[in-house]
């Protein structure tokens, strides 16, 4: 999920796309589709609706490839698309509470084996942390998930939030300190 | 102490994410839209939260509308014609904080009334929304402030960044009569007469579900920062606070 090393590629697959080449768009899609549904699945809660945003956001991405700026990073304006859409899904159906995320270790279908990391932590834990990581203001949930829970950088949580950089710092280390104290752990 | 980070991103790997590969369906959509395409000019959709999608369609003479991107200000974009739009928003201000805090979660310098006519704010509001952030000074309404809009405030003064690209969209009835006017140095816009519809479009021609209708405006550009002053009250009152404002010490 680091953003580090993107290939110099990406831009002139941006630039194919903008051109009209579906292809080239096709390959941008399968880069960044990961994190886009990561993104949907945070704010929509379910998996198959989250797929369809994604689906339509990445559509309406192409249409607005035209606006982008090319010497902007193109994840963090790709990621805002599918995150409005998101929210706009949840509003439009007038969705007031918040699923809860499912775990691949609850998942019949799931496939894959845990990680050792999954097992390290317990069914229970988890459910509390990201309960705790719930129950806080959205301004400091939308940053603490997506810097967590997503995996992005400070500056593509800015990117994504449409917030400037020093705010991400400071909202990340105020929701980690009140997460900290639901937690039941304390700074002394 | 627990290494709180860590502990994340252990929950976050054990999230049962969704994995669909959407490469197929997406190029498969935009190849087909494309051969579709007839270049005529999408209007603005505004989806309501239950039964009705309202479409703003603008039936205005062109002469009207020629006036009205005459009176574009940065972030605000006016188009005649919004009749047939229903608000479905109220006002969303965000979080009540102090200035100081307005001042350090905005991405942009603020400006504070400095003795204006009307006093100083009852209350200050930080919103993520737009993409940028906003800051939000409200006057209580009274006899002299009536209620302005669906705002439920006497006053409101607003100041935001746009960092997306996005604008407001002003879909004003024919009654609404709007103006270009200089403030502080800056081209403004006046509109008032009637309420008129506002909601946001940000640069990929996503809408925000968040119409709601406004009183009388006044808006204009000043260091990359959109500041609206929106009020029941006259123009003057609305001119008075915006020389006031002077930059947060």
């Amino acid at each position: 999920m680091s953003v580090e090393g993107r290939p110099l590629e990406e831009k002139e697959l941006i630039a194919d796309a903008k051109s009209g080449d579906a292809s080239a768009y096709g390959r941008l899609v399968r880069l960044h589709q990961a994190v886009a549904l990561r993104v949907a699945y945070l704010v929509v809660r379910d998996h198959a609706e989250a797929e369809d945003v994604t689906q339509e956001a990445l559509v309406k991405a192409y249409r607005a490839l035209g606006r982008f700026r090319a010497e902007a990073p193109f994840r963090p304006w790709l990621l805002r698309i599918v995150r409005n859409e998101a929210l706009n899904r949840v509003r439009s159906a007038g969705r007031r509470e918040r699923f809860t995320l499912r775990f691949a270790a609850d998942s019949v279908s799931g496939g894959a084996a845990p990680s050792p990391e999954t097992e390290v932590m317990s069914g229970e834990e988890r459910t509390r942390v990201l309960a705790a990581v719930d129950s806080l203001p959205e301004r400091y949930r939308s940053v603490i998930s997506a810097r967590f829970l997503v995996g992005l950088s400070e500056a593509e949580t800015a990117g994504m939030l449409g917030i400037a950089p020093g705010t991400v710092k400071s909202r990340t280390s105020r929701g980690l300190t009140r997460l900290r104290g639901m937690l039941g752990d304390r700074d002394d | 102490m627990i290494d709180l980070e860590r502990t994340l991103g252990l929950a976050a790997a054990g999230i049962d994410w969704p994995d669909a590969d959407l490469t197929g369906p997406v190029v498969a959509r935009i190849t087909t839209a494309k051969q579709r395409t007839t270049g005529s000019r999408r209007w603005i959709q505004v989806g309501l939260a239950a039964a009705a999608i309202a479409i703003f369609v603008v039936a205005t003479p062109a002469g009207r509308q020629a006036v009205a991107d005459l009176l574009e200000v940065a972030g605000i974009r006016v188009s005649w014609g919004g009749e047939g739009v229903a608000p479905v928003a109220e006002l969303e201000l965000g979080v009540q904080v102090s200035l100081e805090e307005a001042a350090e979660m905005a991405s942009f310098p603020l400006l504070l009334p400095v003795g204006a006519e009307v006093g100083e704010a009852d209350g200050v509001y930080f919103s993520d929304f737009p993409p940028g952030g906003s800051v939000h000074l409200v006057w209580s309404s009274g006899e002299e402030l009536p209620a302005a809009g669906d705002t439920g405030t006497g006053l409101l003064y607003t100041q935001f960044r746009l960092d997306d690209g996005g604008s407001f969209i002003k879909g004003l009835p024919p009654e609404v009569e709007a103006r270009a006017i200089a403030v502080r140095g800056n081209q403004g816009l006046w509109i008032e007469g009637a309420p008129h519809i506002i909601f946001y479009e940000d640069e990929t021609g996503v809408q925000e579900e968040r119409s709601r209708l406004a009183a009388n405006v006044l808006a204009w550009e000043e260091g990359g920062v959109t500041h609206r002053i929106e009020t029941t009250g006259r123009l003057e009152l609305a001119l008075d606070l915006a020389d006031s404002l002077q930059p947060m010490p």
